[in-house]
Formats: C-alpha cells, structure tokens, sequence
C-alpha cells in the first residue's frame, strides 16, 4: 500500500512539472499583467515582444483563455504605439490586424467584451495615424466602439480615456475640442477605482498625462506642470511625463 | 530507515529522473533570405516552456518535457513553424519562416495613377470627394478637376486626354458598369449614381494602365465597395437638392454586416431659389439605392454581394430651329453583383466576380422615340502570386455577354426633328460576346535595384465581329531616391466602338475595334506622406476609330492623336491651406464619326486649370473653394441654311469642322461649413454650396432661330449663380 502512495506521489510531482494547470495559467496571466506595467513605462519594444510571446503561449496551453487573448490584443496596441513612435511602420501594420483579430475573438465574452472594444477602438486610433485618408471610415467605427463600451460598462474610466484621446486627435472643424477631451481626461481619472482595475491596469496614468498635454494646449501651463508633477507622485517610472511631456512644457 | 531509503529513492526518483529526461533545445531562427530574426516566440505547445530570439536569431531553452511534443517558432507576419519532436533530444535546430503572405516592395507602378488607397499613387480620398466644392459629394465630379480628365461639359462623363467618354471603362467591385450616370441625354449624365458613401476605395488611371484592364481606350476607374461594418452607424441628409439617408449595420459580430445607401433628388426647390433658363414639363428627379451585404468567412476570405438600383426622369420644353416641342427623358440601372476574394493558396490571392446589370432608357423629342435596352452578364476573375518580395505576377480572365437593343423612331436627318420627319424605324437587338485574359509581371530591381519594370500581355476576343486583338504593355520606372520616382509607361489598347453602330439599319455589322497606342512619361515627387507632385507628359495615337461612309455607314478607317502634359501638387499649398492645383495642356485631332477632315477633336480642350482648396476659418467653419478654367470647346459653326420646302424646315450649312470655339470656361465654387456634435462622436454638417458664385455665363452650345440667321447661348447646367443649403447628420 506504502508502495502505490509513494508512486502516486510520483505521478503526482511529475504531472505538477509537466502540465500547466489552471493556477499556472493564472499565474502567468498575472505575469502578463505585472510585466505590462513595467513595458509601459521603459517604452520597450523587446518587453512587449516578451508579453507577446507569453501570451501566445498561454492560448496554446488553453485556447478559449479570454484574458490571455485581451492582453494579446493590448500588448498588439502598445506594440503599435511604440512602433509609431520610433517609424517602425511595419510593426503598426502588422500588429494592427494580429491585435484585432484576438479582440474581435473575445468580443462575445461578457466580462470582457467592454474591454475588448475599448482595445480595438485604440488599435484603430493608431491605425488613423498612419492612413489619415481613411479617416472618415475609422472615426466611425473608433466612436462606435467607444459607444459600445459605454453602453456595456457605462463609466468605464478607459473608455472615458480613450473618447478623450480621440477629441484631442481630431480637428475641430471635425468635432475635435481639447475642452472637451480635458474634461473627459478629468472624469476618467476620477473613474478609476478598484473595480475598475480589478482585472485591467491600465489607464490611470496615461489620463494624467493626457491631461496635462490638454492644458498645455490650452495654454494653462501652470495647471498642465500641476497634473505632471501629481502623475510623477504616483508614478515616479513615468519615463513619458518625465523625459517628454516636462521638458516640453518647460521649452514653452 | 526503511522509510527513509524509500524517500530517498522517491526523491533521486524525482529528481533524477527530472535531470535525466531534460532536453536542451536551441538554433537559429531566420527568413527566407537567411537574415536572422529577432522576436520569435520558439516554444513547446501547450506549455509555458521556449524562448526568444535574440538580435541574432539565437534562442536556447531547457524542457522536462518528454514524449511525442511539438516545437514551434511563431511570429507575426510569418507562417508558423511547427515541428514534431520526440523528447528528451538534444536539439539543434535551423528554423527558416516565411512571410505569411509576402508583400511586395511598396512602390508606384501605375503611371498616371490616382488612388484613395496609400502607394497606388497620387492619394484622392473619399474625404476629398465629401469636400470639394461644388462636386455635390460626387466621385466623377471630384475626378474631373484632376489633370488629364478635360472639362468638355459639366456631365460627369470622364473626358480623358483627349478621349471620348466611352473609352473609359469604371468597374464597381472588378464588373464593368455602363451606364454609372443619372440623368443621361445627348449633354452626358449630370451625377454618378454610384453612392459615395458605399465607396471603400477607388483607382483612376488617366493612361498607360495594367493589362489587367481591357475593352477601354484611355482611362480606368475602379472602385471598391465598403465591406461588413464594424459599428453600428446611421446617417441622414437634406437639401434643397434631395434627401439620403444610410445605414451601416453588423449582423453577426464585426464578420458579417449589412449596408444601405439611399438618395432621392429633386430640383424644384433648386430652381425655385435660383431661378432657371428652362421650362420644365417635370422638374428633373431622381433616386437611388446601394446596398451590400459583406461577410467575411477567414482571416482573408470574404464574400460580398452588392446590389444598385436607380433611376430618373425628366421633361423639359425646347425651342429650337430643329423643332419646337418637348423633350422626355427617363432611365433605370440595376446592377447585382457578388465576389469573392481571399487566400486560396500561399501568396496567391484571388477574386471572383459574377454580374448582372440592366439598363433601359427612353428618349422621345419630336420624331425620335427611341428605347435603348442594355444588359450585360459578366464573369471576372483576378489573382495576384507574390512570388518573392520582388516579384509578382497577376492574372486573371472575363466574359461578358452583352446584349444592347434599339427600339423605335430616328430621324432620318438630324436638323428636322418634327414630329412628321422623314425617319428611320429601328427594332434592332445587338449581343456581343467578349473573353479577355491577361497576364503581367510586377518586379522591383530589374537590372539595377533601383529599377523596376512592368510587363503584360492581354487578349480579348469578340464573338459577334469574330475579331481577337492582343495588347502588350509596358511601364518602367526608376526610383532616384525615397521621394522621387520617373516612370515610362507604353503600350497597345482596344475596345469596341459604341455598340449602336453595329446596328445594321444604319450602321457596320463588320466594324473592327478601335486601337490606341500610348506613351506616357512621368515624375512623381513625395513632399511628404499625403504631399505629392506629379508632372507627366504623353503621346496617344488612334486607330480603326468609326468613320461615317456614304456605302457602308460606317469604317474603322478613323484616326487621330493626342499629346500634352499634366501637372498636379496635393497638399499643403500655403501655410494652413490645403488642396490641389493642376494643369493640363492638351492637343487633340481625330477624324472620325461625321467629322469632314482631320480637325480638332471635340475634346481638345487646350488648357485646363484647377484650384482646390480647404481653409478651417475657426468656430468650427470651414470654406472650400474650387476654381476651374478650361479653353473653350471646339465646334463646327453654320454659317448658314437652305430651306426644305417639303418639311418647311431649313437644313444647316456647315463651316469647316471645329473650326470655332466656345468662349473659354470660368468657375468659381464654394462651400461653407459648419461642423456640430449635438451628440457625442456624431457629425452634424451644416453646408451652404455656392456653384458658379461669380455668375458666369459658361454655355455648352447654341441654338438657333428656324432659318438659322440667330443664334443664341445655351448655358451650361450650372450657366448661372446656384446656390444649395444642406445639412446631413450621423447618429
């Protein structure tokens, strides 16, 4: 009998090493979380690649994995971003469509779907970013994302954000206004709590720093210093408000 | 102790057996080339376990893994490498990845190209059409200030470099389409009945275009619809030219959706406003529907159906020496068509189309009573191999079975249009039969890596005259640096001349197709990303154009050339003045149709010159301003008329041909407007449009008194001040 237990115990140490269980993927789910924030803020392309790459593994472990494929279709986003910045044109192309499709896969997901909107709706700002002739189509659809996931989850601090970030984008003559995208900026940052961060951490200090570039276009160059050195309270990693957006305001 | 050595074995069991069953995977991931590549995911399906490239391509991983597992190397843009192995291994891999579908260097192989979509060319897009002054938001109006497309008349029909409307062929989703007009009369259609709003795309090539494109002399227009919305949308518009309305609505998640356009015209309120120098029996109206419903069944599958349906009608008194009378007018379109595209086989991609369209007009003036019927079913397929990322092939083939009818009454001559003139019965059903194929190659670095070189053949067969033609084509381009390209583009055209002079009653069964050569010259500059220049100069010959014949009718021994030179700047114009300016100069002579010598040709508009231009002038207004200037058209004048007793009408006589010109043509367009959100992220446009704000009398003919002693101006559709008021919302 001694002898069954200890080679039960056996098959157990092995099945724990060799299969990914569910508090592994939830483990790393957690990883992926963690390790966006700190991609964030070192802007880094190969951290992103890394959370790519984990995320793709976790759907090969588990293939309905929802979070697995919103934070794939996150990490597509931020890819796109980082790529736009430094003219890597291909990797905005590319992860545009690898972005979409994972938050088009999840877009029946109740707990997610919100999310999921509010990801794809800024895919496609940075998407406009780089075919501004497609304009007209893609405001459409980004405002009617955006739209969705209010309806969904009304007072969704993100999609408060990303409403902002779309009326600071756009020409006035074409429904832009900073006023506007200032207030929105204000009231997403006042959205967030701990529901709202529950699952998705993402956010927070991207609307200070939003905020602060409102009021600087504004011309309220005190107020626009005010909210950057608050977002640096909170966020002393901050590399964007700290080596970009301060500097910036201080050649004005 | 007995438990203790059991332990002992239970844990080196573990253990050991952990150490011992460790495999150690590593290599080298790179592409097709051998260049290595950084970033790839190099894992264990179905585990946490793998790697990831480095800057060399190098990965190196441990796994406890054992048994029949998969290996894979996984990047975006390339297709996945997948690759049993049994472990434990030491494995050394060479991993090569292939680009998922490769695309080919971006590069402007179309001279004479004008695209919405980036890299096909100097970019119009759909923004442009919504915007340009006094073109009501319509496609072939926006087109017409563009250089190479001559202002002949204020229709819509594209006057390209010198050719007649019919030489350029517009395809809506790759199926040829007609009759893309309302209000056609013997002046051109006034608007396209293609809704812009249901536009995705468009391509226009003003010459030396693919081989991809048959049965069309001088120009190309292609457009593509919208496919499956990804959001919910509505719109709705009123002005005192119409109503429209669209919906844009998904039907299964964002792969499947459904699409309808809508526009009803009046010109009541219009003339009202503005006043007008006809007398209409009914007022000109007008309506038309476009409706799509797209899904998309793969990652790059999608079937799309689209469906146009419009019509218009109109009844205006005339007075002139050829009668004095009513002329009616009115015409139906119906177009359905399905195609469906995607990936059958790496790095090929095809589309299918299969068509159906109808159209029916009735004209009745005096004598003529005429009723012309044509319908058209159309097969097209088109594929595109990206062989390497150099290299291209496109190929594809088209039927089209074509039947065009010709009921009623002509007039014998065209100077007497009474109601009791000597005329021509016709009942009279023409079917022309066309297969076309073709076959191009796209390759970037022929010879030199700045080189790249286009080279197609095409043939088309039409059963009725039992004649095939095959049309080689050419373009070589070379690009001096990022910003500056200089392409030459040559080679051999034909089309069928109008199908209306087959008819045997009054015209050739025996006509053979009409040929064009064409030599195109062009240097294209990129200011920046939506900045471009673009300078081209051209040659085109025409050959077995139709030639009326006292014995046969007609002859394909017609000829004719143009050459000139096109000039257009996109872009920011001036500080915060965006726009376009184009030039063409144009030189055009033909003898064909009715002419009596080789004179210029009735397109041979000299100089055209285009302004347009968007200014934000704050508080949310925006002025749009469109100025055209064009030499006045060629006509041949009467210098006078001898009386027909029988008909107690007088028959014109003729000067030399096109020996005269109408005055040159000015016009000032505006548009103010006014952009509100009553709603969050939903448009509302309040517009004010200003066509010809200067009141210019521009004409497009004359008439005459009945012995042809007067004459007097017929202006133009827009020969006077008209002003529109508007408003179109999203919601």
């Amino acid at each position: 009998m001694k002898q069954v237990n200890s080679i039960l115990l056996l098959l157990l140490a092995f099945a724990t090493v060799n299969f990914a269980g569910d508090d592994q993927i939830a483990a790393k789910i957690a990883e992926i979380k963690s390790a966006h924030e700190k991609a964030y803020y070192n802007f880094s392309k190969e951290e992103y690649m890394k959370i790519w790459a984990d995320c793709e593994r976790v759907i090969s472990i588990a293939p309905d994995n929802g979070e697995a494929k919103y934070f794939a279709s996150l990490t597509a986003f931020r890819l796109m971003n980082v790529g736009l910045v430094k003219g890597d044109k291909s990797v905005v192309e590319k992860y545009a469509d690898a972005g979409i499709k994972y938050a088009d896969d999840i877009e029946s997901d109740a707990t997610l779907a919100a999310e999921s909107a509010i990801v794809k709706a800024n895919i496609l700002m940075m998407k406009l970013a780089i075919v501004p002739q497609e304009a007209a189509a893609l405001s459409g659809q980004i405002h009617g994302l955006i739209g969705k996931a209010e309806a969904m989850d009304p007072g969704n601090p993100r999609a408060i954000l990303t409403k902002g970030i779309m009326l600071y984008n756009t020409p006035e003559q074409y429904g832009g206004s900073v006023q506007k995208a200032a207030e929105l900026f204000t009231s997403a940052m006042e959205s967030f709590d701990e529901n709202s961060q529950k699952l998705i951490d993402w956010g927070h200090n991207e609307s200070m720093a939003w905020l602060g570039q409102a009021y600087a276009r504004m011309g309220k160059i005190g107020k626009a210093r005010g909210i950057y050195n608050e977002a640096l309270k909170y966020y002393p990693d901050f590399g964007w408000v700290r080596y970009q957006l301060l500097p910036a305001l201080d050649q004005k | 102790m007995r438990l203790f050595y059991k332990f002992i074995l239970l844990l080196l069991f573990v253990t050991g057996g952990k150490l011992f069953s460790q495999s150690h995977i590593s290599g080298r991931v790179t592409n097709e080339k051998g260049n290595p590549l950084p970033y790839v995911n190099v894992f264990i399906e179905g585990s946490f376990d793998g790697d990831m490239t480095d800057t060399d391509g190098k990965f190196s991983f441990a796994t406890k893994l054992t048994g029949e597992l998969k290996i894979i190397a996984s990047m975006v843009g390339y297709d996945k490498f997948v690759k049993p192995a049994a472990l434990p291994a030491e494995l050394s891999l060479k991993i090569i990845l292939e680009q998922t579908s490769i695309k080919l260097k971006e590069t402007v192989v179309s001279g004479s190209a004008y695209s919405s979509e980036e890299g096909k060319g100097v970019v119009v897009s759909k923004i442009d059409v919504y915007t340009t002054p006094g073109g009501a938001a319509d496609l072939f109006q926006s087109i017409k200030t563009l250089p190479g497309v001559t202002n002949v008349s204020e229709s819509a029909e594209l006057y390209v470099r010198g050719g007649d409307p019919i030489e350029t062929v517009t395809l809506i989703d790759q199926a040829p389409i007609y009759h893309p007009y309302t209000y056609e009369s013997s002046y051109g259609g006034l608007f396209s009945n293609v809704n812009t709003a249901a536009m995705k795309s468009m391509f226009f090539s003003s010459g030396g275009f693919s081989a991809k494109y048959g049965n069309a002399l001088s120009g190309v227009l292609e457009i593509k619809t919208n496919n499956e919305p990804q959001v919910q949308r509505y719109g709705a518009g009123i002005s005192m030219a119409g109503v429209s309305f669209s919906a844009e609505v998904p039907i299964s998640g964002s792969k499947f959706g459904g699409m309808v356009y809508g526009r009803q015209s009046y010109t009541k309120p219009i003339m009202w406003l503005n006043g007008s120098d006809e007398e209409f029996i009914n007022h000109p109206e007008s309506r038309d529907i476009n409706a799509i419903l797209s899904y998309k069944f793969s990652e790059t599958g999608r079937i799309k159906i689209t469906g146009f349906y419009s019509e218009d009608e109109q009844g205006v008194k005339i007075n002139r020496a050829e009668m004095d009378g009513s002329f009616f007018g009115n015409t139906n379109n119906n177009f359905l068509n399905v195609i469906i595209s995607g990936i059958p086989y790496k790095n090929l991609f095809s589309s299918t189309s299969i068509s159906y369209g109808s159209f029916n007009r009735d004209w009745k003036l005096g004598v003529l009573d005429l009723t012309n019927e044509d319908s058209a079913f159309r097969l097209r397929s088109e594929s595109e191999y990206t062989v390497t990322e150099n290299t291209k092939i496109n190929f594809g083939a088209e039927f089209e079975n074509r039947i065009e009818s010709f009921r009623g009454k002509i007039p014998e001559d065209d100077f007497n249009l009474q109601e009791t003139a000597p005329n021509i019965v016709l009942d009279e059903s023409l079917q022309f039969i066309r297969t076309g194929g073709y076959a191009e190659i796209e390759h970037n670095g022929i010879f030199h890596d700045k080189l790249f070189v286009v080279a197609g053949l095409r043939a088309d067969y039409v059963s009725k005259i039992k004649v095939g033609w095959i049309d080689p084509r050419f373009s070589l381009g070379y690009r001096i640096n990022e910003k500056n390209i200089i392409k030459l583009g040559a080679g051999l055209f034909g089309q069928i001349p109008d199908y209306r002079l087959y008819a045997v009653e009054d015209g050739n069964p025996d006509l053979p197709p009409m040929r064009a050569k064409h030599l195109v010259l062009s240097y294209d500059r990129e200011l920046n990303k939506n900045d471009a220049l673009r300078a081209e100069i051209y040659y085109k010959d025409y050959d077995n154009l139709p030639l009326e014949d006292v014995a046969l009718n007609y002859t394909g021994e017609g000829y004719g050339y143009a050459y000139g030179a096109d000039i257009i700047l996109k872009g920011i114009l001036w500080g915060d003045l965006k726009g376009w300016i184009s030039y063409g100069f144009l030189n055009s002579k033909r003898y064909w149709m009715d002419y009596t010598k080789y004179a210029p040709s009735d397109y041979d508009i000299t100089h055209s010159f285009t302004f347009v231009s968007k200014y934000d002038i704050g508080s949310l207004f925006e002025l749009g301003v469109n100025y055209k200037y064009s030499t006045g058209k060629p006509f041949r004048p009467i210098t006078g008329a001898n009386y027909i007793t029988g008909y107690d009408v007088y028959e014109p006589v003729y000067g030399a041909q096109n020996s005269d010109r109408y005055p040159d043509y000015h016009r000032l367009d505006m548009r103010l407007s006014r952009y509100e959100q009553f709603f969050e992220g939903k448009f509302t446009v309040f517009y004010c449009e200003m066509m010809n704000i200067l009141n210019i009398q521009n004409i497009f003919g004359y008439s005459y008194n009945s012995d042809y002693t007067k004459r007097e101006k017929v202006n133009s559709y827009f020969g006077r001040r008209t002003i529109v008021l508007g408003v179109e919302m999203t919601f």
